[in-house]
């Protein structure tokens, strides 16, 4: 009987430790940063005959564009830390400027704050991934896939509709 | 007061107000007495296109360059919903989109960009000093803007308007970049 009491008492302390444990992990949890993107899309692009050779992001002449929204639904705050895909060969973050009827686009950092609980847009005539020296054209109906990085959530996958508007 | 001059205050007032919501009023900024610039230049089929000649036809016009990944697709993409808008009218209706950026975007170009929007879309190219006397005659802004810390090298600020020629082959209109599909087509409708 004294063992099985030992026991049991050994048994309830570990039932208190898991439930412990278990309350850190959520806690854990609970403190991440959690990126959600949502909305992600592309203009058609259609490179010329013959730019398909060996494209460059000086001289292929050719760009395209990716829209989305970042959503962060965790606690903490997280930063996005730049972004590639194989469909160009570099990508970078631009920003659409108009002054009255001019319009200029200037480059913004990569690394941008995601807020715990907030979001980051990226959308027409404003903050936008502009990809540069595309290795292909951009079919409306296409999907193109985006991998941008984070500070804390690493390495997120989007697949970015083409379409026109 | 007078019951006469209020009700004639009142009926002024209401005639003011109905002018005011005309459907006959331009939603862009209409213009007056401003003689269109003639040119010629080369279009994505390496084919001479001439202002004067779409006599006849609404010109829809805006200046812009294919490297542009944002501002300038949008346009195109929003001309595509205008001219869907418009059905048959649209064979009424000339789509011209000037290139501010000759040095890379050749016939061939304008062509394969043109091309995802609208067949029917005409892009235009042409030396230096001829565009340069289009640039001038319609007060378009044109820039290249360095940036060191892009793969780009540079980008090319511009005039982002809309101009638009009524059936005489007279400028009428400026619109907005950011106008409406809607109000585009309104103003269309109104010329047509």
């Amino acid at each position: 009987m004294k063992t099985i009491q030992m026991s049991s008492q050994w048994t309830f302390a570990g039932v208190l430790l898991m439930a412990t444990s278990l309350s850190s992990c959520q806690k854990a949890e609970q403190a991440a940063a959690d990126i959600r993107i949502t909305n992600a899309w592309s203009r058609p692009v259609q490179l010329p005959a013959g730019a398909g050779g060996q494209p460059s992001p000086m001289d292929s002449g050719t760009n395209g564009v990716v829209y989305l929204t970042i959503f962060n639904k965790g606690d903490l705050d997280d930063s996005l830390r730049g972004a590639r895909s194989g469909a160009c060969q570099k990508i970078e973050i631009h920003e659409t400027v108009m002054s009255d009827d001019r319009m200029s686009m200037k480059r913004v950092d990569d690394e941008i704050p995601v807020p715990g609980h907030g979001k980051v847009e990226f959308k027409p005539m404003a903050r936008h991934f502009m990809l540069l020296g595309m290795n292909r054209s951009l079919t409306i109906g296409d999907s193109v896939r985006v991998l941008l990085s984070f500070q804390k959530s690493g390495m997120v996958q989007v697949y970015s509709r083409v379409r026109l508007n | 007061m007078n019951p006469k001059i209020f009700l004639s205050s009142f009926l002024v007032l209401l005639s003011a107000i109905a002018a005011c919501q005309s459907d006959d009023a331009f939603k862009g900024t209409e213009l007056e007495g401003i003689p269109a610039t003639d040119f010629t230049l080369t279009d994505q089929n390496g084919q001479p296109f001439t202002l004067s000649d779409q006599v006849g036809k609404v010109v829809v016009m805006f200046f812009g360059y294919t490297y542009c990944p944002d501002v300038c697709p949008a346009t195109l993409s929003k001309w595509k919903q205008v001219q869907d808008a418009l059905g048959d009218q649209t064979n009424e209706v000339k789509f011209v989109y000037i290139t501010v950026h000759p040095e890379r975007d050749t016939v061939e170009k304008l062509k394969a960009h043109l091309a995802v929007y609208s067949q029917d879309f005409v892009g235009l190219t042409g030396s230096k000093e001829d565009l340069l006397k289009v640039y001038n005659g319609y007060g378009v802004y044109r820039e290249i803007d360095k940036i060191s810390d892009s793969a780009t090298g540079y980008l090319v600020s511009h005039t982002s308007r809309i101009f638009v020629f009524d059936r005489k082959g007279e400028w009428r209109l400026g619109i907005a970049n950011d106008a409406s599909v809607q109000d585009i087509v309104h103003d269309l409708k109104v010329l047509l």
